[in-house]
């Protein structure tokens, strides 16, 4: 039976199935969203309610995750905008280059990498860090993105080549090396 | 198909979206531009790091164990909890029924005690053969007539015109005119949530006092009752965001404080309103 339907038939059992497949994934994100793990918590928990409740509404036409996205996207926002919005300027967001870090070789381990990568996200003004995380994170097409976060195709691309420049920026700062691709455009 | 043309597509390419047409041109185009072909190397490649740093498994965090417990036990209990709720509205509806008749009978005895008194006045004056109280009555009741058919024959426009009127003339706290013998207060506090609750419950009290202003020459002041009773409030303006009207008496105010005057005299209603809830509502009756 699809999760859909059994939530439906039992809300209880299919709760506990909702969360048993998708409760990782959905945390993660959310994590990656907000940044903080009572912030990825609440916004899961607020996400299921939604789900369960409203499962009538979920039509099918488009996947349980991509619903499941979007409803918790629209939470996210909703903090963020209570918040009075997160305004992250590169200056004072911008982890500084110590002058003690590893020599480039070491830094360029692929481990390091893969952890500055995941360190940069963070440090991405939200709505860059939104179309990265479901792009790379969720490994998501620009129309699947568009259909999550409920904005124009044209403006998922727009905002994708702003965020990976801001990330390669920040890459290049924490790093310290800017990499192959970098260089290559510089050409 | 240009460098820029081409470039603009890397995102469909990544998405390995491009068919027909659009995917020729680009393939023809990086078959011969090396700079552009290096630039898409450079993003597939970008793009798998990326992925993978991403979704690397140490990198992957879990719900707290006993999250499905916690869920299912607080959703169980959230559905439990309407039927409190309800049981709540009830009560509260009840309260307030019973205040509403509490309002009306007093109102309706004071008005009876009120008619009276104007009839003894009236009487000792003939009998002293002094001031004509019977025609200053018929003259106020004549002008509340005519503000009551304004409102009633064209609510729109003269209304807001008349609630102008009212604004603009300069506010003069009330000064008892009768004896005390004749002086009468009804309070009722209470908090209604909506302008519908509200308006209904302005407009109960309003009919029940609307007889006295008939019977007594009254003037009804909507003032605020964050200075009620005191003395010489200053009042804020009244916009005609909310209207009622009940026979001769008009409302007229914003989400804010609310003041308003009918045409008789010495009586006073205190009402505070803010966007969403009815606060308090005072009427004092002198």
């Amino acid at each position: 039976m699809e999760i859909a339907e059994e939530i439906k038939t039992d809300p209880e059992k299919g709760a506990r199935r909702l969360i048993a497949e998708c409760g990782d994934r959905l945390y993660d994100v959310a994590f990656r969203l907000c940044q903080s793990e009572d912030g990825a918590h609440d916004l899961v928990n607020r996400t299921l309610v939604r789900v369960i409740e409203r499962i009538a509404l979920f039509s099918g036409s488009s996947t349980l995750y991509t619903w499941l996205y979007s409803i918790l996207v629209n939470f996210w926002r909703m903090d963020m905008r209570s918040k009075n919005a997160e305004i992250v300027t590169f200056t004072d967001t911008m982890p500084d280059r110590p002058d003690d870090r590893p020599d480039p070789a070491e830094a360029l381990a692929v481990k390091a990498d893969a952890e500055a990568i995941r360190e940069a996200v963070a440090h991405l003004p939200a709505h860059y860090r939104a179309v990265i995380v479901f792009r790379y994170f969720e490994d998501m097409t620009v129309p699947e993105i568009a259909n999550v976060l409920r904005i124009p195709e044209g403006t998922v691309k727009f905002r994708l080549h702003k965020a990976k420049k801001v990330m390669r920026f920040i890459l290049a700062q924490t790093i310290g090396v800017s990499d192959a691709s970098n260089e290559e455009r510089k050409q | 198909m240009n460098c820029l043309e081409a470039q603009a597509l890397v995102e469909d390419a990544l998405d390995n979206a491009l068919t027909g047409s659009r995917k020729r041109a680009l393939d023809l185009h990086l078959s011969r531009c090396d700079a552009c072909r290096a630039f898409f190397d450079a993003e597939r490649n970008e793009h798998r790091r990326w992925f993978q740093a991403m979704n690397d498994p140490e990198s992957l965090r879990h719900l707290p164990n006993g999250f499905a417990d916690q869920f299912t036990a607080e959703m169980a209990k959230k559905h439990a909890a309407p039927q409190r709720k309800w049981a709540l509205l009830r009560a509260f509806r009840r309260i307030a029924a019973s205040l509403a008749a509490m309002l009306l009978f007093a109102s309706l005895s004071y008005a009876a005690v009120s008619g009276l008194r104007q009839m003894e006045l009236a009487n000792q004056a003939e009998a002293e053969g002094g001031t004509d109280v019977t025609e200053v009555t018929s003259e106020t009741m004549e002008a509340s007539d005519a503000l009551d058919s304004v409102g009633r024959a064209a609510p729109s426009a003269p209304q807001s015109s008349e609630i102008g009127a009212l604004e603009a003339q300069e506010f003069v706290p009330p000064v008892p005119q009768v004896s005390p013998v004749s002086q009468s207060t009804i309070q009722g506090a209470t908090t209604m949530t909506g302008k519908k609750a509200a308006a209904a419950a302005l407009t109960a009290a309003l009919a029940a006092a609307a007889p006295l202003a008939a019977a007594n020459g009254d003037e009804y002041q909507f003032i605020d009752p964050a200075t009620y009773p005191a003395a010489n409030p200053s009042y804020p303006a009244a916009s005609g965001a909310i209207t009622l009207e009940t026979g001769a008496m008009r409302i007229a105010g914003t989400a804010g404080n609310l003041e308003a005057r009918s045409r008789s005299n010495n009586a006073s209603v205190a009402i505070a309103l803010n966007a969403t809830q009815f606060k308090t509502f005072i009427m004092t009756i002198r």
